[in-house]
């Protein structure tokens, strides 16, 4: 296995941010892992503003994706990543508090590769996200070409 | 009709002597008119001035009863009702006049007493020197006419009233075959508002409110003049430019090679439940919309609460897990003392982080709470909706805020605003909304310029505030609205329901608001509400 893709989590909520990267760091994931506070700023970081993502030669990343976000939300971000011929190979895990189907529904039509709601339950929460991280290990994530 | 009739013995024959071959002649013309009078199916009777019968034939035995044997001889009277005994005075004295009467209707009784009604002519019988010595008297039996006349005149009272009742109940016109008015009841005047005389002669485009299309018209006429029932809904407009409507039945009357002669139009006046209708369509498309809107707000509501919940649970468990390390360094101390360093993480971090995450969700969720109450309430509160001075409105507006236009060095051009019909309170609300959101969002980088426009358009009046600001990315531009969305959380403070509310406000106002904006160049929002009718 190549290095351990970084993983770019896009949170509004601080303390969300906060929680999943404790817990992905208690349960043994070394990777880097950044974070956006909103969706343009995913998507300023993967694009840089242009129509067609910058290059990020040899990058890895597994995205975790909140739906509702500022400036842009997350069904925007996962539509964004999935319509560009090179980005589309990256997994997008939407993590996220809203358990409404159609939601669910349209996350997968744009090609999310997994759809997780956030428990409220600290303990489901933490296993949650737990499994989430080592399921994160699993993943055989394509680097992205450059161009 | 001549007058002989059974020959007395001294009857006319010494009158003039005939030769003998005319007396031949003679005989057999009195054999013809003998048989005649025994086939006739009249009753044909003669009687002497002093009205006794003196003859009587087959059709009077078929008609009254008796035999001839029976009456010859008798008066003519026995054949008369009670009631009208005093007749045959009057006839005897006519006939000694040498009066005829001819189908004269009167009523006679039979031999079994039963009433016969009967036409009967009378006409004095001379002799040879001409001198009146009888009458005959021919009746037929009438009863079946007159019962058929009584019918007939039955028939038409029943049909006067029914008609009379459909007056009552529709609007009725009849028209010929080319369509032109022959008759409107008063209803149709009343309902149209055109007299009888400027119908009558005009065919229906005297009504035609445009409403329909060609086609309809066509399908119409196609209907009827193929001699079908057209049913229908039909729009008219009446004299004084308002419109009924009314549903129609047209009924063609054909001739007998089939082909219309008349048609006549039933209607009733429907103007109320189109009214209704339309009402409720509205009301099924508001409702609709709202429901949409509730549950659009419902979903994202019950995301933004969540969110808060996952921190105060998460962070309450952190706090636990730093109390925990305190209770194990407590536990582990050594003569009474705790060692610096097992403590300092948790309380120098990890608890008042937690903390500080606990209290931002829980302000978080009053904030969504509260905003979410306000918004509710904004469906119950009563408008109040007037003509409003918006000059006036929005130079009060900028003087509530002068404090902070003054600290942002912002300019603020207002240009002449014409007025608009709206509740004061919640307008001015909106708009302050809207010239806040300007401040909140300028670009530091320059000189604030907000600018209040207004034109009017198609019976509103629509104002603009246009700013200098950051902008809005295209993709942003339908977020504005939405319930608890902000734009902006790090650099504006706001609880995301300030255009949501102005847009709710303004839509229950009979207006709208809408933006347009380019990112770095600025934003102007546009709201659209009714202009003050020109008699108010």
């Amino acid at each position: 296995m190549t290095e351990a893709p970084v993983i770019l989590i896009v949170e509004d909520d601080e303390g969300h941010a906060i929680l999943v990267r404790d817990v992905l760091e208690t349960a043994g994931l070394s990777n880097r892992i950044r974070h956006f506070r909103d969706g343009q700023a995913v998507l300023d970081f993967l694009f840089g503003g242009g129509p067609k993502a910058v290059s990020h030669a040899g990058c890895t990343y597994v995205v975790l994706l909140d739906i509702r976000l500022p400036k842009v939300d997350g069904i925007e971000v996962l539509r964004r990543i999935k319509g560009d011929s090179e980005l589309r190979k990256l997994p997008v895990i939407m993590l996220t508090t809203t358990d409404d189907a159609r939601e669910v529904d349209r996350c997968h039509q744009l090609g999310c590769s997994v759809y997780i709601q956030k428990p409220v339950d600290y303990d489901k929460f933490t296993e949650a996200v737990r499994r989430l991280g080592l399921f994160i290990t699993l993943l055989l994530v394509p680097p992205i070409e450059g161009r | 009709m001549a007058n002989p009739e059974q020959p007395t013995p001294q009857d006319g024959e010494q009158a003039s002597r005939p030769s003998p071959q005319v007396r031949k002649a003679d005989d057999v013309g009195r054999l013809q008119l003998a048989a005649i009078i025994e086939s006739s199916d009249d009753a044909i009777i003669s009687k002497t001035l002093e009205g006794v019968i003196t003859s009587w034939n087959p059709g009077a035995e078929r008609m009254f009863g008796y035999q001839a044997h029976e009456v010859v001889g008798k008066p003519l009277l026995i054949l008369f009702p009670p009631d009208r005994v005093d007749e045959e005075q009057e006839i005897l004295t006519r006939i000694r006049r040498g009066e005829r009467m001819e189908h004269f209707e009167t009523a006679r009784v039979r031999k079994d007493g039963s009433r016969i009604e009967v036409s009967v002519t009378i006409s004095p019988i001379k002799d040879a020197h001409g001198r009146i010595v009888g009458a005959s008297k021919i009746a037929r039996d009438i009863t079946e006419q007159k019962l058929s006349e009584q019918r007939l005149l039955d028939t038409v009272r029943e049909m006067q009233d029914i008609r009379a009742a459909l007056d009552e109940h529709s609007i009725v016109a009849i028209t010929d075959a080319a369509g032109r008015i022959t008759y409107v009841n008063d209803k149709f005047c009343s309902i149209s508002k055109y007299s009888r005389e400027e119908l009558l002669g005009k065919d229906h485009r005297i009504i035609n409110s445009r409403h329909h299309p060609k086609e309809f018209f066509k399908k119409l006429w196609d209907t009827i003049r193929g001699g079908g029932v057209w049913h229908g809904e039909i729009k008219n407009r009446a004299k004084d430019g308002t419109f009924y409507w009314v549903a129609t039945t047209i009924f063609p009357r054909l001739n007998n090679a089939g082909y219309p002669v008349q048609f006549i139009s039933i209607r009733t006046d429907i103007t109320q439940r189109k009214a209704d209708e339309a009402e409720l369509q509205r009301f099924a498309a508001d409702l609709a919309e709202k429901n949409k809107e509730l549950e659009t707000i419902v979903y994202t509501v019950s995301h933004d609460l969540r969110s808060p919940l996952v921190n105060v649970q998460g962070f309450g468990k952190q706090l636990n897990r730093a109390c925990g390390k305190i209770e194990a360094a407590v536990a582990s101390a050594q003569g009474g003392m705790v060692s610096a360093a097992e403590l300092r993480a948790p309380v120098e971090t990890a608890i008042p982080q937690a903390l500080r995450f606990i209290n931002a969700g829980v302000n978080k969720m009053e904030m969504l709470l509260n905003g979410l109450l306000r918004y509710s309430r904004l469906g119950r509160v009563a408008f109040t909706i007037q003509p409003l001075d918006m000059n006036e409105l929005v130079s009060e507006i900028i003087e509530a805020m002068r404090f902070q236009i003054d600290e942002t060095k912002a300019e603020v051009e207002v240009s002449r605003l014409p007025p608009c019909m709206g509740d004061r309170a919640q307008t001015s609300q909106a708009f302050a909304n809207l010239l806040d959101n300007a401040i909140k969002y300028r670009d530091p980088s320059r000189t604030l310029r907000i600018q209040v426009r207004a034109a009017v358009r198609d019976g509103m009046s629509v104002y603009s505030v246009a700013d200098n600001g950051i902008g809005i990315a295209p993709g942003h531009r339908e977020k504005a609205f939405e319930i608890f969305h902000r734009l902006n959380p790090d650099t504006a403070s706001g609880e995301g329901l300030g255009l949501t509310i102005a847009q709710r406000v303004l839509e229950r106002e009979g207006g709208k608001i809408w933006i347009e904006s380019e990112e770095g160049v600025g934003s102007t929002f546009f709201v659209a509400l009714p202009t003050v009718a020109p008699s108010a």
